[in-house]
């Protein structure tokens, strides 16, 4: 629409001056801003205060948000105009007037003289105060939006989660509040289920809480042994058990003051239960070893059959293994005296001790297994495919008596197929044999002497009596005269320590079976009494708890500790925590063993 | 100045007490470790942690402290100088607490904005070392109303100069002057932006009025008025014109400078809008922090 803005004001000499303007433009703004179409200033005019604009209708006023003009005296935010109204606002005032030919609307702006430039701070925003910008708003914003968010609305989502139900429209709940990420184990198990484990609000998460999944993991001691010291009530399981800490972070807290806290002091805490102090890792602060043992007792000469195997605990010092084996370390590995068949070389430790898959163990020994293969149980070099039973030593007797019967009713003897390499235990002189089957009895009579003759020599000279201890009953039947003392060789002489042997495998530069004697002295060992394990002394050669291993020297010459043979070059001190080797819940062999 | 004033506050005071409590917490830090790894649930971190929120406490007091003019809690500039230096040291003490664990959680949430706002502190208190030196300056020893009461008065003797000049003069110096914009929003009171206008009464169009045109700087209306210097019909007038020129020019020197004292003021301020609300934030956000640490304790 044409407009015609007629400007009045008094110039210096009082007269009144009309400046015309016209302007071509949708609207009339209103304000102190600078590209206003009618620009006033003032305290009470906004920047933006009202528009003028002409419709079908006719033309009105219509203010911004807040402000008010006053029409013909009236406030008011919003009026239609007609010719002659007058628009005030502040002083200044607006009056609609016939519009001239060629302008649809015109104005008379009657401008306030008294308000000049010294309002210009005033109607302009020369303070962020006055922009939109506002602390206590964004204060009061932001604090309820931080409670409600962090607190109001997880607090309120904790029951639908008790009620099974889950999180609705990607509220926040109390995920937000967790202090770290899970490990990846109970993350699989517990996921965004806080309740699982916080299931009281203000208390730390309680053992029953971990129990409902852990139902198998026994704790330290049993309760009734508890009873019996001055530990009082056993710890939390989050107590050792730090969670919140990713997968990064191990779930155990590794730390020997844990364990060392009470058995330090076990004199004083154990009460009646008697455990041996324990200060650290290292020489006079860790006992020696005590090693587990299998006794056969009861074994009574003429009642081996009443006898029973019993698991002792004894001082490794001076310990004795009761396998009732004859077996010579020293021998066997010697290789002038005892070669392998594959390469005629020494026999090696891994020839007959193999590693089982825990690493931690060795395969158990067998005679099929670690014996037959150089020790045949052929008992007649005329047939030496023909091999005694082991294991059972009356049906031994009377494969004897059936052999010789039918090689006496049935000569000639089965032609004699020499081996190609002599074998152990075989008689060498076969003239001797020979010899010995001169009867002149009756072919019975002869079959029965030659047969006991052989038996006896197998429970009484040589032959099954080389490896095991036969009791010679002297009773009459000769099928009763013999009893093989039963065989148990040791498993687990720690089974409460853990001792890896694949990672001893190699030791420095020492490998193979230098790494193996460098703890047990197997070359020495003439007897299978002899137990080979090295006490604590040896650990401490190239282990300590974490202070030690900082300030050990790496041989330790003060203390007469030697580096493992062979091992010249500088050697580090690896340090051990109490669960290095110990587990602090009981396994359930150990369970069934020792409580 | 009055804030390295503040900074050195009675020979660095408030420095080595800071420094000192810093010194304190790490020995504490470091005596965790073993059965119990640095975090915020061992002794140490609940020490830590306490002390760090007290800290935040008391340094979200300073904004109560400087309103009341009576107090007898010591000096404002004490508080102020102690205020700076803890709230460096509290960023120390809460990474302390929480041994630099960091996750998407509210324990995390109330650190970033502790760390917010003590960054939008430090913003400002930069600000205060070298913007009130620029103020004096740019004022010249006089104040924003002394600079508003000469542009006044310039105004005054504009107008009055360029109604003796050519009405279209006399319209286009008026339109120049009522319609030169100061300050606005956010970002033309910062950035100093000026978008003033005027109207260019020209003699080749019909109605007279050329419309609106900018005046950024009152350099389009001088250019306007000094083009018709050599013009003018009559000496006197050329007079006049030149006279209308010269008082323009001051006045375009007397806007900059106002501008310039809303720009700095501006600065000087606006930190506040970002470290007033996050302080109230990060009260709100400790409460969080502390009573959800101990609802799943």
């Amino acid at each position: 629409m044409e407009v015609l803005l007629r400007y009045l004001r008094q110039n210096q000499s009082g007269a009144i001056e009309f400046l015309d303007t016209a302007v071509a433009t949708d609207e009339i703004t209103i304000g102190s801003a600078a590209d206003s179409t009618v620009q006033l200033l003032g305290r009470a005019v906004a920047n933006k205060h009202a528009e003028i604009r002409q419709s079908t209708s006719g033309l009105s006023i219509a203010c911004r948000r807040g402000n008010r003009v006053e029409i013909n005296g009236q406030r008011c935010a919003s009026q239609r105009l007609a010719v002659g109204d007058t628009i005030g606002l502040d002083g200044h005032r607006l009056v609609v007037i016939e519009p001239p030919v060629g302008f649809d609307v015109a104005i008379e702006v009657r401008p306030d003289a008294s308000v000049n430039a010294s309002e210009f701070e005033a109607a302009f925003v020369t303070d962020l105060d006055r922009t939109w910008l506002s602390r206590r708003k964004a204060s009061w914003f932001l604090l309820a939006a931080t409670l409600l968010v962090g607190l109001a609305i997880p607090l309120s989502m904790i029951s639908l989660h008790r009620d099974g139900r889950a999180t609705p429209f990607a509220l926040p709940d109390d995920r937000l509040w967790s202090s770290g990420p899970l490990s990846a184990a109970h993350a699989h198990a517990a996921g965004a289920r806080c309740e699982a484990c916080h299931q009281q609000l203000f208390l730390h998460v309680q053992d029953p809480a971990c129990m409902e999944c852990h139902k198998n993991t026994r704790g330290h001691i049993s309760k009734e042994h508890r009873a019996l010291t001055r530990l009082g009530d056993g710890q939390r399981c989050g107590e050792c058990h730090a969670e919140h800490r990713g997968d990064a972070e191990p779930l155990m807290v590794e730390d020997d003051q844990l364990c060392v806290g009470c058995h330090a002091e076990s004199g004083r805490l154990f009460g009646s239960i008697k455990v041996q102090k324990v200060t650290d890792f290292a020489p006079q602060q860790h006992p020696a070893f005590s090693v587990a043992l299998q006794k056969l007792t009861g074994a009574a000469e003429l009642a081996l059959v009443d006898s029973k195997w019993v698991s002792l605990r004894v001082p490794l010092t001076g310990a004795h293994e009761q396998s009732n084996l004859k077996f010579s370390h020293k021998q066997h590995l010697d290789g002038r005296k005892v070669t392998r068949l594959s390469d005629s070389g020494a026999l090696k430790c891994a020839d007959c001790h193999l590693l089982a898959a825990d690493g931690e163990h060795f395969q158990p020994l067998s005679m099929a297994k670690s014996c037959s293969g150089c020790h045949t149980l052929a008992f007649d070099v005329s047939a030496p495919n023909r091999q005694l039973p082991h294991g059972k030593p009356v049906d031994a007797m009377l494969m004897i008596e059936d052999y010789f019967t039918r090689k006496y009713f049935d000569p000639p003897p089965a032609p004699v197929r020499l081996p190609e390499r002599r074998l152990p235990d075989l008689d060498r002189d076969p003239a001797r044999q020979m010899g010995v089957d001169v009867c002149t009895g009756a072919t019975t009579v002869c079959a029965r002497q030659r047969a006991a003759r052989e038996i006896e020599k197998q429970f009484n000279g040589s032959g099954c009596v080389s490896c095991h201890v036969v009791v010679d009953t002297k009773d009459p039947d000769i099928h009763e005269r013999f009893q093989v003392t039963p065989v148990r060789l040791g498993y687990d002489y720690f089974p409460r320590a853990r001792f890896p042997h694949k990672t001893h495998e190699i030791q420095g530069k020492l490998t193979g079976d230098a790494a193996c004697e460098s703890c047990h002295a197997s070359r020495k060992s003439e007897h299978a009494t002899d137990l080979l394990l090295p006490d604590v002394d040896t650990c401490f050669r190239c282990h300590r708890d974490r202070a030690g291993a900082k300030f050990a020297p790496a041989t330790s010459v003060s203390t007469g500790v030697a580096k493992p043979p062979g091992d010249n070059g500088p050697q580090k001190i690896v340090s051990l925590r109490c669960i290095s080797c110990h587990a602090y819940h009981p396994t359930a062999r150990i369970i069934q063993r020792h409580y | 100045m009055i804030y390295q004033d503040v900074l050195r506050y009675t020979g660095w005071r408030y420095l080595w007490w800071g420094l000192g409590l810093i010194a304190v917490s790490i020995a504490l830090y470091s005596t965790q470790g073993g059965a119990q790894p640095p975090r915020g649930d061992t002794w140490q971190g609940y020490t830590l942690g306490t002390v760090a929120a007290l800290l935040v406490v008391w340094l979200t007091l300073l904004g109560i402290r400087k309103r009341r003019y009576a107090s007898g809690a010591g000096s404002v500039q004490g508080w102020t100088s102690a205020h700076i230096y803890f709230g460096i040291a509290v960023v120390v003490i809460a990474t302390l607490h929480c041994a630099a664990e960091f996750h998407w959680n509210v324990h995390t949430f109330a650190y970033v904005l502790m760390c917010t706002v003590v960054v939008s502190g430090i913003f400002g208190l930069l600000g205060y070392l070298d913007y009130p030196r620029q103020l004096s300056a740019n004022r010249a020893g006089g104040s924003r109303s002394q600079l508003f009461a000469e542009l006044v008065e310039l105004d005054k003797q504009g107008r009055a100069l360029a109604q003796r000049c050519d009405p279209r003069v006399a319209a286009a110096v008026k339109s120049g002057i009522e319609r030169t914009t100061i300050g606005g929003g956010v970002v033309t009171q910062l950035l100093a932006l000026d978008r003033s206008l005027f109207e260019p009464a020209d003699a080749t169009t019909a109605t007279g009025n050329a419309g609106l045109a900018r005046n950024a700087d009152q350099r389009a209306v001088i250019n306007w008025v000094a083009r018709r210097v050599p013009r003018a019909d009559k000496s006197i007038e050329a007079g006049n014109l030149q006279a209308l020129v010269l008082l323009l020019c001051r006045r375009q020197t007397v806007l900059r400078r106002i501008r310039r004292d809303i720009q700095l003021q501006g600065w000087l301020k606006v930190w506040l809008y970002v470290h007033v609300p996050l302080t109230i934030a990060t009260l709100g956000a400790l409460v969080v922090h502390i009573v959800t640490s101990f609802l799943y304790w």
